[in-house]
């Protein structure tokens, strides 16, 4: 070690930190070096003034401070122990809680849904809720009709009243291969009474017939059917018509139009979502008919929800439960469906135009 | 590389001032705190806040900003307390959470010091430690505020001059006599690292004093 090594040694050699060989190297250079001899004078006399710089003396109150904080925070510590401690007890117990509150209010939701839904239909299908429509024609229909049609026609909220009773096809037993259907059960149905029936006395009339009943009261509908009967012997199908460009298009309800096509069964999701059969939904299985040749409708003056519409090829079926019966068996073969187009309007129609069955014939008339 | 016979290296930290408390019985109360016994824990601070506050008041050189250092550090030790494993001594282990709160204490002051006088706009009125933190010995401000005073005003004034990392050193070896083993535990640093910082901070505290004082 020279000079400078040993300067920088002084350090630790007056701590005692140096192996006993540096020690006996340092001790003799300080006995021939006065600057080194010096320099650890000046240190030791340093480091003495440290050691004897006086202590401050903590405050009186420093202890019960300290121990003020730490008991609070050892109380909130010892909440969150009894909070969640034993945790093999505790901690079921907290999630069954947690668990059960949320079924709770998942129930609650639920129930508050189908609450929503269910208040139109019942004040819209009970005929004691039936609100008397205005003063007009319609009067005498709304007291010959205990149904809700007339009104529906009227108002648009109706309408979801009336979706919500739309007969879709009940999955039945399925009907054996080339046996004739049933005749249609004297249902107290609402669809029962024979379109032809209620023309000749609109009293008897059902409900689900109202639109056209509606205009056999303005006694609209036998000139239509007149003329309809007049054109078919001259060979001129009113879907062919509004197939041709120049024809005129299709009437609305309450005019009676003949459509050839085939009919084929469509399912479609039910309640309680109307979303998707897949998730738990009910099927609704309703009877689309495919049309030959596409047709248009022309707008009804009267109904302005019936909209002019170009490039109809299919259209749902509505029928009653009878008529699924009877007419499962033309189910996808060649028809001819006679009945009254209306447009589409609530979630229940599941094609643009819709008709109202009367009658199905096997093959093309 | 601690000579087996080195006194520093001692458990014992009386420095000879004050009768300080000794290490012996810490085991036990600290065993007791660790299952709660609060009792057992206000033995250890009633034990050990005077050494803490005076290593606190050594870094931050305020009296005040030194107390609310301890009563945090004794919170947080007491927090941890379950996270001591024993292996080193509790004073060590006290020490080291003490010097952290103290040394994020200082930054907090110092960084409070400079928005004070950035916004007064006046040089003059900078903080002595400030200005001279990165040549203590050359700096004449500090000097000018420590003529006429005490000699123990003079040791103090020329520890908080150094930077933080030679000022811990010292204070922890020359005021509180921690052994050099102790102070690489508390600082976390090789032994080599600590006699380089303590030669070069005694160094820096010997000229200064020298020219606070004329002679040593």
């Amino acid at each position: 070690m020279d000079h400078n090594d040993i300067r920088h040694k002084l350090s630790e050699y007056m701590d005692g930190a140096v192996t006993p060989e540096e020690n006996a190297v340092i001790e003799e250079h300080l006995k021939t070096c006065p600057l080194c001899s010096e320099a650890l004078r000046e240190l030791e006399t340093t480091v003495e003034h440290m050691k004897n710089i006086e202590e401050v003396e903590p405050p009186a109150w420093m202890t019960q401070k300290i121990m003020a904080k730490v008991r609070a925070e050892a109380e909130k510590k010892w909440f969150i122990h009894r909070l969640f401690f034993p945790l093999h007890v505790k901690l079921p117990l907290e999630t069954l809680g947690v668990m059960l509150l949320a079924v709770m209010v998942f129930f609650m939701y639920q129930n508050n849904q189908p609450a929503k839904y269910a208040e139109s239909p019942t004040q819209e299908f009970s005929p004691k809720a039936e609100t008397s429509p205005p003063a007009t024609a319609k009067d005498e229909l709304g007291k010959a009709d205990n149904s809700t049609h007339g009104k529906q026609v009227l108002q648009k909220p109706a309408y979801k009243a009336l979706d919500m009773r739309q007969e879709y096809e009940k999955p039945a037993p399925p009907v054996p291969e080339g046996r004739t259907a049933p005749a249609p059960t004297p249902a107290p149905s609402k669809n029962e009474a024979h379109p032809e029936r209620r023309a000749a006395s609109p009293q008897a009339a059902g409900p689900s017939v109202a639109r056209e009943q509606s205009v056999q009261l303005a006694g609209a509908a036998p000139q239509a059917e007149a003329k309809l009967k007049s054109a078919a012997p001259a060979g001129r199908n009113m879907a062919a018509a509004g197939a041709d460009k120049d024809a005129e298009c299709l009437p609305y309800e309450p005019n009676i139009v003949s459509l050839a096509g085939i009919i084929n069964k469509k399912d479609f999701p039910g309640k309680p979502n109307y979303e998707s059969i897949g998730s738990g939904n009910e099927r609704e299985t309703y009877w689309i008919l495919k049309l030959d040749r596409p047709i248009c409708l022309s707008a009804d003056a009267n109904n302005e929800l019936n909209q002019p519409e170009f490039g109809i090829a299919e259209m749902q079926l509505v029928l009653d439960s009878a008529k699924y019966d009877e007419y499962r068996s033309l189910l996808a073969r060649q028809v001819t469906v006679r009945g009254t187009l209306f447009h589409a309007h609530t979630g229940h129609h599941h094609t643009t135009v819709l008709l109202k069955v009367l009658d199905i014939t096997a093959g093309t008339n | 590389m601690v000579n087996e016979t080195n006194p520093l290296a001692g458990l014992s930290y009386n420095n000879g001032v004050t009768g300080m408390p000794t290490a012996g019985d810490d085991a036990e109360l600290v065993a007791q705190s660790r299952q709660g016994d609060l009792d057992a824990f206000e033995q250890l601070v009633t034990k050990h806040q005077k050494r803490m506050l005076n290593i606190a008041f050594r870094l931050i050189g305020d009296y005040d900003e030194a107390c609310e250092v301890v009563q945090d550090a004794f919170v947080s030790a007491h927090r941890n307390i379950k996270t001591f494993r024993g292996d080193s001594k509790f004073s060590t282990w006290l020490t080291t959470i003490t010097l952290n709160h103290a040394k994020n204490r200082l930054k907090q002051v110092r960084a409070r010091q400079r928005r004070v006088a950035f916004s007064l706009d006046d040089p003059v009125q900078t903080d002595d430690g400030e200005m001279s933190r990165g040549l203590p010995s050359n700096e004449p401000s500090p000097l000018d505020r420590l003529e006429n005073q005490d000699i123990r005003n003079n040791v103090q004034g020329c520890i908080e001059a150094l930077d933080p990392e030679f000022r811990e050193v010292i204070v922890l070896r020359d005021v509180q006599d921690f052994s050099y083993d102790e102070i690489g535990s508390i600082l976390k640093i090789r032994e080599g690292t600590v006699k380089s910082r303590l030669f070069r901070a005694r160094e820096a505290v010997k000229d200064c004093l020298k020219k606070a004082m004329g002679d040593l």
